[in-house]
């Protein structure tokens, strides 16, 4: 089992202070709300700084590395694994032979990082390998891409 | 064959079509008309209603003139498109399905609908006639059949394969028998019978409420507190669940009524609805899984409702789940799939759960109910009745212990779990589109999993999971899936080396 680029963990760092400063935010709106209009949104100021603090705890500095350390997948000639989840964890097995498409996704931050993602569909599932370096998905794909088409639809 | 002429459908199928677009907005436009009426006291207000009937009328026109298909050599070729023409040709080999449906009306006039299904086509059909002589409908359905068996030959023989001809007699027929429809019917929704049961003895309950001191206490408690009498509350609900089970009752009375199905060498034909009669052709090779499902009215009975999974859209319905025969005895279930040449055997199930996943199961959905209704007991009048939603998750998670099965054989599967009915579902490892092993570290701690797998429904995954498996029988199930792959790989990797 192989674990994903160690690059990942920035991006989701970057993910959670993104999500965090939302929250803050929305926090301060609140507080100025309350002062200006009714002081009952102070309350809600209250449970968004909150709601900032921890998900600034969990999403930035805790979650990220976990959710890389337990993440690991592995590619060989008939099947992918992937094994995810902090508290669930799961398991999961797709034969190349029931794979029938195979796509690259590169978003802004992924970009910047030279990072992609890898997104494994088959007829009735859709399975994700959230961050590869760039040449390697490419690589990937196209290795899967070729390994499905070549394999028999029956087994 | 030569080439056959374009062809339309019957121009009825203009006021069919009309018929249908306007069936849903016709009565919200009257009664808008109507009321703009008694408003402005014109009948300006019925303009805008006017020009929709228009634009219906000119479409429903447009797409029949518009709408033109032709018999080719190697495919069907397909005009359509009211506003923005497409041309689309398609190989006899990809047709999935050809629908004929009917309704009394246009049965009475000797008119059916055709649909043509392809696999990519979403649930939509590539070619909708909606008007078509009964006996034209017939020769296309067979021509289609036909041709698409004459290319699926060439193709075999161009890869050295045999393809067994298809026999145009059924095998064998089947028909839901007079006394099976109305118990399907009644036991269609789950609430059923107890009521019919419950009404029938409401004077004796009246009696125990007026006698039995517990219940009297009870009776006053609840007077006091809401001010109706308690029966009459309970009469209310009852006789509304009745309702419902009625309407419910009939509805599946209709739609199963003069159910039939005809085994063919290698395909089912299913033909149901009282009035309204829809016809299926479904070929073995098409179907995914096969799902038996059984409410649990229907279990004490003894009853099972066999639905198959299948790949490509069924006229109408986005699921791709189709009712193969509304009920069948549980212990005449395994010759019925024998009978009707089911791909997927029945396999006895072995149960899989272990006891301290039914503890645990305790934990995590008696324990929080329990304390909600300690909640409620102590800080709400009346509030100890609460008791009852523990009593009843306690019994749904027992239910949901006993219920978790798996049975091997071969590259056969068969797993049963309960979700609000009882369902097994019986499949083969080929057609698992993917297989999940899952467990939370405390699931871990109780050595306890769950696995879940996906095979393919119409228009997404249709996949079952069996929670708080115990993890000797989940390791396995995996191994049975993973190492068969990992193993051909190895005698693939043999292939290449030598």
């Amino acid at each position: 089992m192989r674990y994903i680029h160690p690059k990942a963990i920035k991006v989701w760092r970057i993910h959670g202070m993104i999500w965090t400063f939302i929250c803050l935010i929305a926090a301060v709106a609140l507080f100025i709300c309350g002062r200006l209009v009714y002081h009952w949104f102070y309350y809600g100021g209250g449970v968004m700084l909150l709601l900032a603090i921890g998900s600034g705890i969990l999403s930035i500095w805790l979650i990220p590395v976990l959710r890389w350390r337990f993440f690991r997948y592995r590619i060989s000639e008939t099947q992918v694994m992937i094994r995810e989840g902090i508290w669930m964890v799961k398991q999961t097995v797709i034969p190349i032979a029931r794979i029938q498409y195979v796509d690259t996704h590169q978003g802004p931050l992924l970009r910047r990082y030279r990072l992609s993602s890898l997104k494994v569909s088959t007829a009735a599932t859709t399975h994700h390998i959230p961050a590869l370096g760039h040449r390697q998905a490419i690589s990937l794909r196209n290795y899967l891409a070729d390994l499905a088409q070549v394999s028999d639809v029956d087994v | 064959m030569s080439m056959s002429k374009l062809r339309r459908a019957h121009p009825l199928s203009i006021v069919f079509d009309c018929v249908k677009d306007f069936r849903q907005v016709i009565f919200p436009i009257v009664l808008g008309g109507l009321f703009g009426i008694k408003q402005n006291g014109s009948w300006s207000a019925w303009i805008y209603p006017m020009i929709g009937l228009v634009v219906g009328l000119s479409s429903a026109v447009l797409r029949w003139w518009r709408t033109k298909y032709q018999l080719q050599e190697e495919q069907l070729y397909v005009i359509k498109g009211s506003m923005i023409k497409s041309e689309r040709f398609i190989r006899y080999d990809r047709i999935q399905s050809v629908h004929l449906t009917t309704n009394p009306i246009a049965s009475r006039l000797g008119f059916m609908k055709v649909e043509v299904h392809t696999a990519g086509g979403k649930g939509q059909a590539e070619l909708a006639l909606s008007a078509v002589r009964k006996r034209e409908a017939h020769l296309l359905k067979e021509t289609l059949r036909q041709k698409k068996a004459h290319s699926m030959r060439q193709e075999a023989e161009a890869h050295n394969v045999v393809v067994n001809e298809q026999e145009a007699q059924p095998l064998k027929e089947m028909r839901l028998r007079h006394k099976e429809l109305v118990i399907a019917s009644i036991t269609s929704s789950g609430l059923g019978v107890i009521v019919v049961a419950l009404l029938s003895t409401m004077s004796q309950i009246s009696e125990l409420f007026e006698n039995v001191p517990f219940f009297k206490a009870i009776l006053h408690d609840f007077n006091q507190a809401i001010g109706i009498p308690l029966l009459k509350i309970i009469i209310v609900i009852l006789s509304l669940i009745l309702f419902f089970w009625l309407i419910s009752s009939v509805i599946s009375f209709f739609q199963v009524g003069r159910f039939q199905l005809s085994i063919y060498e290698k395909e089912w034909m299913i033909k149901k609805g009282l009035f309204q009669q829809t016809e299926q052709t479904i070929p073995h090779r098409r179907v995914q899984a096969v799902r038996l499902h059984e409410n649990w009215l229907r279990q004490v009975l003894g009853y099972v409702t066999v639905y198959i999974e299948c790949v490509g859209g069924q006229a109408g319905k986005s699921k791709g789940e189709v009712m193969l025969f509304p009920l069948v005895k549980k212990r005449l279930l395994m010759r019925f799939l024998e009978d009707v040449r089911s791909p997927y055997p029945f396999i006895p199930l072995k149960h899989c759960a272990v006891k301290r996943s039914f503890y645990w199961k305790m934990v995590k959905y008696v324990m929080p109910t329990c304390f909600i209704a300690m909640g409620m007991t102590l800080w709400l009048p009346y509030g100890s009745y609460a008791w009852g939603m523990p009593l009843a998750v306690l019994l749904f998670s027992w239910l949901s212990y006993r219920d978790a099965g798996l049975g091997v054989n071969g590259t056969y599967l068969a797993v049963s779990f309960r979700r609000t009915a009882k369902v097994t579902v019986l499949t083969q490892r080929r057609r698992m589109q993917a297989l999940t092993y899952q467990a939370s570290r405390l699931q871990m701690l109780l050595k306890c999993a769950t696995i879940k797998a996906t095979v393919i429904g119409s228009s997404s995954g249709f996949d079952f999971k069996v929670t708080d498996m115990s993890d000797w029988h989940g390791r396995k199930l995996y191994a049975w899936y993973h190492t068969f792959y990992a193993r051909r790989g190895k005698a693939n990797q043999k292939r290449a080396w030598e």
